[in-house]
């Protein structure tokens, strides 16, 4: 086999004496460094143009004051946007009036919109609304009233711990307050809080465009996860086994990642922009069309094929040594654009490490370094990579022209995307087997990208029944296929013209 | 057991073109050290046979032997023996003569720089050899082709038309240069062409074929000597000398063109050739050694013209 070593070489030889090699390789990290930037600037608008908490307060300041001047009755003061981090109880109704005097002593008291002791203010409305209800002067007046006291206490104290021990003091001395269905989760996530010092936000006066501190984040996926375990209802319908365990699995990560304190990675972050860099990887796939036809069928257009034919080698050693040739080409490129994903990451978004990736295995929360699964997800567009090598070598041995080759490719690659994703909408079963929905095999591990504790909608395989070992497999046909009808042109075709 | 001395044979190559037969059983024997010619009219199948010697070509029938080894048996080792340049020379015009020679070299065999030298001061391109092929000439590409096809010290050298485009200098230049690797490197070298007069220089054997089947395969020399020793004499007027001729010199007539006539006679028989013909009538106005070229008798044995198969 030392002379396919030596095939092997000649091919790497006459990549690299050719310009259009370097320009790719070149290109490769200016794309990286220039999707950096673009996301970048859109995290930054984004966050620019989103309202601020503190003229959020404002307009509901506004709408309560003309709500209290126009009508006077007591109504479920419950805002649109609001959600409260207790429960809502029929039996704790507060006015329009009591939320404008909490946001009114918040604003003359400098209290930020969205820090925990908004929340801790918003928290007073629970015993405030259920004191008046209650009759003056009775036992339950006195316990709201007392309670009421011992949260603006803790407002006064900075201290947010207090605040959670007042909330939990709550919890114990007037359950009613709370549904009845929520109170262990909510139990459960103060005692989180309270276990791992987690200083609550209020999250009324986030917008779309500021994102609440992680911690947060986590703590109220593991409230809605633990409530659909307990109902044993989705939001499709009853859960299957392998939703409720997806739904106990991310609890149980989520809780390890309070304990750890072990932040998920963010979009705007070198890893964060490293998985999402690994778009880039079909860019790659339009890169070996383009060598592979000029490796290819400028041979045939420059003559150069006939001396290749007729040296000692079998025809099949040669095609070979050029299809692995270009897949190791391609395999390069792909390592490049990792190193340059990450490099880019890290000038754009700083250099920052990130806490190991969480898995679960046998019942255990597993920790592995961040590092791997990047790699690993980059590593998944190896097969597609192989692929794309035959389709390139298929189309420049039947075309003999590189020209021609690169468009075909070219047109066959973005039209069958196109097509395909249209394909992924319809409700045909066959779309199973169509190529392009085959290559992406980070779609059967959603968890490898940035979304925060879920999975991402259009992440999921577009239709059911396919598996990682499925995609392999529709992978192989098809590379079996273009291998096999390259060769086969290959090993026929008589070269008549010179 | 093959002649160890023959180092390229094929028996009854035959291709069909459909229904058509092009090449019909073609059968010849290159001896080791010695320059063979393939000549034909065009369209005679020159090009087709020598593609189907070297596996450009599918083969109908018949076997093709290079260095003794059986080009379908053992593939490998029977291409390694023979080196090529059919038509243009075959070179990656974005890299530098240097850099396509180590190519080839691996490509045959290991890398062998020596080697790589040794030609390279062969061929005369040791000021250019550096540089990208791209910028050379005709005449230089022709010599990195001819280069690259003994860069692995094969034994048989197929070269198909290999004068196209040369100039005179170029010509005499690898007339020199195939000599001297016959004779120094006892190279075989299998030369197709139709440029008769470099042929007649160069080759020591030829086939000639036409229509796709061999018509004769001979010593150069033979076919030259078959002109029968003679003398041309310029007569006027043509006709009337005909009479005489036919009437005086039977049997001494070989040809004629126009008022040039061919006949049959030694040196000493000349002055009384004259004398007879002036006194009867046809006048003599030029008289030279009848030499026939290769043409001569290519024309003769192809039947002259352009046929084409």
């Amino acid at each position: 086999m030392r002379s396919f070593g030596r095939l092997m070489k000649n091919e790497f030889v006459k990549l690299f004496a050719r310009p259009t090699t370097f320009i790719m390789l070149i290109l490769i990290p200016v794309l990286t460094f220039g999707l950096g930037f673009v996301m970048k600037m859109g995290l930054a608008g984004n966050a620019r143009f989103a309202p601020k908490p503190a003229s959020m307060m404002q307009s509901r300041i506004e709408e309560l004051t003309e709500q209290v001047a126009g009508s006077a009755e007591t109504a479920n003061g419950y805002g649109d946007s609001i959600t409260m981090s207790g429960g809502q109880d029929p039996a704790s109704s507060y006015t329009p009036q009591q939320e404008l005097d909490i946001l009114q002593y918040a604003r003359s008291a400098n209290i930020e919109p969205d820090g925990w002791k908004m929340d801790a203010l918003y928290k007073t409305l629970l015993p405030a609304g259920a004191k008046s209800a209650a009759a003056e002067g009775s036992a339950d007046y006195q316990k709201y009233d007392r309670l009421e006291q011992s949260l603006y206490a803790a407002v006064r104290s900075d201290d947010s711990m207090q605040y959670l021990a007042a909330w939990k003091a709550m919890m114990e001395q007037a359950p009613e307050l709370w549904d009845k269905s929520q109170l262990p989760i909510e139990k459960e996530i103060l005692g989180l809080r309270i276990d791992n010092k987690i200083e609550p936000v209020y999250a009324g006066f986030y917008s779309w465009g500021i994102d609440r501190p992680w911690k947060e984040e986590a703590l109220d996926s593991i409230s809605q996860n633990r409530y659909q375990l307990s109902t044993g209802m989705g939001k499709d319908g009853a859960l299957t086994d392998t939703e409720k365990s997806d739904l106990e699995k991310n609890t149980a990560i989520a809780i390890h990642r309070l304990q750890t304190d072990n932040a998920p990675v963010a979009q705007g972050s070198m890893f964060g922009f490293l998985s999402q860099a690994s778009m880039l990887v079909s860019m790659l796939s339009l890169f070996i069309i383009i060598i592979g036809s000029t490796m290819m069928a400028s041979e045939y257009s420059s003559g150069t094929i006939k001396l290749l034919l007729i040296s000692p080698h079998k025809r099949w050693k040669l095609f070979f040594a050029k299809m692995a040739s270009l897949f190791l080409i391609g395999v390069g490129m792909l390592a490049l654009l990792f190193i340059s994903a990450l490099v880019s990451g890290g000038v754009v978004f700083g250099f920052q490490n990130v806490g190991p990736y969480l898995g679960f295995s046998g019942g255990q929360v597993t920790e592995t370094p961040y590092i791997l699964m990047s790699l690993f997800r980059y590593l998944l567009a190896c097969p597609e990579l192989l692929v794309m090598t035959a389709l390139a070598v298929m189309l420049a041995v039947i075309m003999r022209r590189s020209a021609v080759a690169i468009g075909v490719g070219t047109a066959l690659l973005f039209g069958g995307s196109m097509i395909s994703m249209i394909l992924r909408l319809l409700p045909y079963d066959f779309k199973r087997f169509i190529l392009f929905l085959n290559t992406d095999l980070s779609m059967y591990f959603p968890q490898l990208s940035t979304g925060q504790f879920g999975g991402d909608q259009m992440a999921g395989p577009p239709a059911s029944g396919m598996t990682v070992q499925f995609s392999l497999a529709v992978l192989a046909v098809y590379f079996i296929c273009f291998a096999y009808i390259a060769l086969d042109s290959f090993n026929r075709r008589d070269i008549k013209q010179a | 057991m093959q002649d160890q001395n023959i180092v390229l044979k094929t028996e009854g190559l035959t291709k069909y073109f459909g229904k058509r037969r092009i090449i019909n059983s073609i059968s010849l024997e290159v001896r080791a050290g010695e320059i063979f010619g393939f000549l034909g009219p065009n369209g005679s199948g020159k090009t087709t046979t020598i593609k189907m010697i070297l596996g450009l070509l599918d083969i109908d029938a018949g076997k093709v032997y290079i260095g003794g080894c059986d080009r379908e048996k053992d593939f490998e080792n029977a291409l390694r023996q023979i080196g090529g340049i059919i038509e243009n020379p075959d070179t990656y015009g974005y890299m530098s003569g240097y850099r396509n020679l180590e190519y080839y070299s691996r490509l045959r065999g290991k890398l062998d720089r020596a080697r790589i030298d040794e030609v390279v001061k062969l061929v005369g391109l040791e000021k250019r050899i550096n540089d990208k092929v791209k910028t050379y000439s005709l005449g230089m590409k022709q010599r990195l082709g001819l280069a690259q096809a003994i860069v692995h010290r094969p034994k048989v050298l197929v070269l198909d038309e290999p004068t196209n485009g040369l100039d005179p200098a170029g010509m005499r230049e690898l007339r020199d240069t195939l000599k001297y690797l016959a004779e120094s490197e006892g190279i075989a070298v299998f030369v197709s062409s139709h440029i008769l007069s470099e042929m007649q220089l160069l080759c020591d054997r030829v086939c000639i074929i036409s229509a796709g089947s061999v018509l004769r395969t001979c010593d150069v020399s033979e076919l030259l000597d078959e002109q029968t020793h003679g003398y041309r004499f310029i007569l006027r007027p043509a006709d009337q000398a005909q009479a005489v001729v036919d009437a005086r010199l039977p049997g001494r007539l070989l040809g004629r063109e126009g008022e040039a006539f061919d006949l049959a006679c030694d040196e000493s028989e000349v002055p009384g050739l004259i004398l007879e013909l002036m006194q009867n009538g046809a006048a003599v106005y030029g008289v030279q050694p009848a030499v026939r070229t290769l043409e001569d008798s290519f024309m003769e044995i192809t039947g002259g013209g352009n046929t084409i198969a």
